[in-house]
């Protein structure tokens, strides 16, 4: 090569480098690792936060009353229902988030031989990112949530994070992946292309709504259909959030630290693509044995087991990187890390399909084993990448000694000890309230009937999960103060390297494709076509092809998921609707935004799997027409309190009064804090009117109420007081008319659950039946007094499985009022 | 229309034409990757470990 110097506009010297007939231009630059320190350190930071606030809500679970002295508007800002999504969120978006952004920042910069495209968009980005966490941290305790898990924040923060996901950072990341100066696109990139593109479609597709308000939405999905879309963004947030992202850390980053190649780069080519194709199947494992259709949970089952594939393969990859060099790991507390990171990664891959396999799932859903699997490839697999990856950052960043290695082995070793604090218990803990939530007498009747003995039972192991937790947040703490001292321990002025690069040409020229051996040979076209594309080395080419990849990597996502979605909206049959089931009353519905506001989804569910030993517990197991009203759909993931698809009716509105304020004194033993806050909060019955619009413009058939709502709404609630009154309670409360309280809308929505089921209506002749588009879905109920009712539901595709070890269940035609 | 045609297909095979194309796609991915030449990915692979600037007419090819 013939090198010569340049002198450019800018005064940086440039070379025009000739090697033959081609030539490059040689350009100087250097990366911006002020944008990295900034994403570390706020890591850092939430971290922290994060981890203190699982801890808090950890506490709550065994000290329910913890709170209970504090103002009840005070204490409602705390409670375990509101507080639970503030440590998810914080977790994963804040902590894990600032994680991601600091690996990009600082990897795609060397893998690309060029700076970020934009520091303004980084500090936009940054800046950006801290508001939306902070704007969390506000609305949430406040009960501002729409109600899914991982997806509570409202509307207005979802349009920033729209933005500031996909206009700052996508912006920033592609920009500079168009002017990369490295031909060729590291397996890195390729894991944060996919996460960037299916981030922004699983964020922008579940978050459809309908607002009312600045805090305040009606998601355009309901029941089933919001079931799907939802876990379809839940299993791939943590698929497309919590996992490519951090195999893109782990592909830079443990070659970094270990000083060697990547095991193998064939595998991580297979690893990549099979993980991108695979995961986003995976959603509907979450939904087995409820009202989905059961081709879409058997979908979802079959590509979870495959899961099991691209996940180990990418762990041996990462694993045998380490190949020759085990004995830095003994003295390295970043590739300690990175190994039980790596590890953990392995085993909650493995567990994840486990968990997915239907007669496993159906003893698993709904217990701590799932919060066990979270935290296991949360806490090991996120967070113990994070720290390896932030000790070998801060001596590089901040351009001195690590402050103290001997506190990062610390870290590593009560982090290590605080993750299997916490879940072996969990898992026991898990397992154990399955097996008694299942267990049955010589008789056929449940051995614990009482749900709050299932509770009381695992809660040693909840004091257990709370010490766990203490070590892991004080490792986190310790490298808390490794940062800040080695950060006072940095240069007066940092030292900024010029690197020298030359530009990508335009006219880059492929190695020529051989010519066919077919060519001329008595064949057909197409098979000297055939044969010179297996000649091309084609996945070499479009390593070099940003926009290619990132189109590829957008239809195998969309592709994929399309197989799912279009046949749960558009086929009938698999939401078939119930005439009986009518909408909310405004009162009820009302009530029913309070339940969501409160978050009760974090510890009750509303889905009754079709199981004896659910059927026994709650009553009729549950049908997708119950739920056509129901946005957003709040089916649950966990029973730390009971199941409440069938709530309606069981208890007498005094007595839900009453447990609104002292849950233990009615159900002694129960874990559920006080929600004396609802007695004295008034209901606003004039903004309940905005509420029936959207739900009626979602598709509720109101008539009356779209001009009366606050009227019908303040005749209910008279005629809930009057029944609280009648059955023991008072006028007022602490000087304020029951009637007005929020508790009577809550306690009016909790006496509808489950109910329209046997509702009986008035009979009408076939000639008074209006027509309606699905009318042959619909099948009215027919009335018979005394009751059973017989209640007649379009049957599924396939009926339900029952559970493995029990026997078959028919579905009835007659169901039992419940009791 | 895409409702039509969508209305009349039988999802109830789905999962296997689900499984048939990612069997093709796997297939076509293993294929692909098995065909790159030895100097090709220990360049690839070894481009994190590489703070210097590569020289892009080196190995490249």
């Amino acid at each position: 090569m013939k090198e010569v110097s340049v002198a450019s506009a800018n005064g940086n010297a440039t070379r025009q480098a000739t090697n033959g007939s081609q030539s490059a231009v040689m350009e100087s630059f250097s990366y911006n690792d002020g944008i990295v320190r900034m994403f570390v350190t706020a890591t850092i930071i939430w971290g922290l936060v994060g981890t203190l606030a699982g801890v808090l809500v950890a506490l709550l679970l065994v000290l329910p009353n913890l709170f209970s002295g504090l103002e009840p508007n005070i204490s409602a800002l705390l409670s375990f229902g509101r507080l639970r999504p503030v440590h998810t969120n914080a977790a994963i978006f804040a902590f894990a988030g600032n994680a991601i952004f600091a690996a990009i920042y600082y990897s795609t910069q060397r893998l690309c031989k060029c700076r970020m495209w934009s520091n303004a968009l980084g500090l936009l980005h940054f800046w950006g990112w801290q508001a939306i966490i902070v704007a969390a941290a506000v609305t949430l305790p406040l009960g501002i949530t729409q109600g899914k898990e991982y997806a509570e924040l409202e509307w207005p923060i979802d349009l920033a994070i729209a933005v500031v996901w996909l206009g700052f950072f996508g912006g920033n990341f592609f920009m500079t992946l168009w002017k990369r100066r490295e031909r060729h696109m590291y397996v890195a990139l390729w894991f944060y292309i996919a996460t960037i593109v299916t981030v922004t479609v699983l964020h922008v597709f579940n978050n459809l709504v309908v607002p009312i308000g600045l805090g305040k939405s009606y998601s355009v999905y309901a029941g089933v259909q919001d079931a799907l879309m939802q876990w379809w963004y839940g299993h791939n947030a943590v698929a497309f959030f919590l996992t490519t992202p951090f195999l893109g850390l782990m592909y830079y980053f443990l070659p970094k630290a270990a000083e060697r190649p990547v095991f193998s780069y064939k595998l991580s080519i297979i690893h990549f693509w099979s993980l991108v194709f695979l995961y986003i199947w995976a959603g509907p494992h979450h939904l087995h044995y409820t009202a989905l259709p059961e081709w879409a949970c058997t979908f979802g089952m079959l590509f979870s087991v495959m899961l099991w594939m691209p996940s180990w393969g990418g762990m041996i990859n990462g694993l045998l990187t380490l190949r020759g060099a085990w004995n830095k790991v003994t003295s390295d507390p970043v590739l300690k890390f990175f190994v039980v990171g790596i590890t953990f990664y392995g085993m909650s891959t493995f567990e994840g399909p486990l968990l997915s396999v239907k007669s496993v799932n159906a003893l698993s859903h709904y217990t701590d084993w799932t919060i066990a699997h979270v935290h296991s490839g949360a806490l090991g697999w996120n967070g113990f990448m994070t720290f390896g990856m932030i000790y070998w950052l801060l001596p590089r960043l901040y351009q001195t000694k690590l402050w103290s290695k001997t506190m990062a082995e610390w870290h590593f070793w009560l982090g290590t000890i605080g993750i299997l604090l916490y879940i072996v218990p969990i898992y026991a803990a898990g397992i154990t309230q399955g097996l008694m939530w299942r267990a049955m007498d010589d008789l056929g009747r449940m051995q614990y009937p009482n749900f709050v003995e299932t509770v009381q039972s695992i809660v040693p192991f909840w004091w257990a999960r709370v010490l766990g937790g203490s070590l892991y947040v004080v490792g986190v703490l310790m490298m808390a103060i490794n940062a800040v001292a080695t950060w006072l321990n940095r240069p007066s002025k940092y030292e900024v390297p010029v690197y020298t690069a030359a530009r990508l040409e335009r006219g880059y020229q492929d190695v020529p494709i051989p010519p066919s051996k077919l060519a001329g040979a008595p064949v057909l076209e197409a098979a000297v076509a055939l044969d010179r594309v297996t000649k091309m080395d084609w996945h070499r080419r479009w390593e070099r092809l940003p926009l290619l990849f990132t189109v590829l990597t957008t239809a195998a996502v969309i592709v994929a998921s399309l197989f799912e979605i279009i046949p749960t909206f558009l086929i009938r049959s698999n939401v078939p609707t119930i005439a009986s089931v009518k909408p909310y009353t405004p009162l009820e519905l009302a009530g029913r935004d309070i339940y969501v506001s409160e978050g009760c989804y974090n510890c009750h569910s509303q889905m009754i799997r079709p199981m004896i030993a659910e059927t026994q517990r709650y009553g009729e197991y549950s049908k997708a027409g119950e739920f056509v009203y129901d946005r957003p759909f709040q089916w649950g993931s966990r029973r730390i309190g009971p199941d409440l698809a069938r709530e309606g009716g069981r208890q007498s509105s005094f007595w839900h009064w009453e447990h609104f304020n002292n849950p233990a004194q009615r159900s002694p033993g129960s874990v559920m804090p006080s929600y004396g806050h609802l007695l004295v909060e008034r209901l606003n019955f004039n903004e309940i009117q905005k509420r029936i619009h959207a739900a009626h413009f979602l598709g509720a058939p109101y008539e009356q109420e779209l001009t009366d709502a606050a009227a019908m709404a303040r005749t209910q609630a008279e005629a809930v007081a009057a029944e609280i009154i009648a059955q023991g309670g008072t006028v007022s409360f602490e000087g304020k008319l029951i009637k007005e309280s929020t508790a009577i809308a809550l306690i009016a929505y909790l006496q509808r659950m489950g109910k329209d089921l046997y509702r009986v209506d008035t009979p009408v002749t076939p000639t008074a039946q209006p027509a309606t588009d699905n009318s042959a879905e619909q099948v009215p109920s027919t009335v018979t007094d005394p009751v059973p009712v017989k209640v007649t539901e379009p049957a599924l595709d396939k009926p339900a499985e029952p559970a493995p070890d029990k026997p078959a269940e028919k579905a009835p035609d007659a169901v039992p009022m419940p009791q | 229309m895409l409702k039509d045609v969508i209305c009349k297909l039988d999802y109830s095979n789905f999962e296997e034409i689900a499984l048939v194309i990612f069997g093709l796609c796997f297939l076509a991915i293993v294929w692909g990757a098995t065909r790159l030449k030895r100097e090709a990915t220990d360049r690839f692979s070894s481009i994190p470990i590489e703070d210097s600037v590569v020289d892009p007419w080196k190995g490249g090819k």
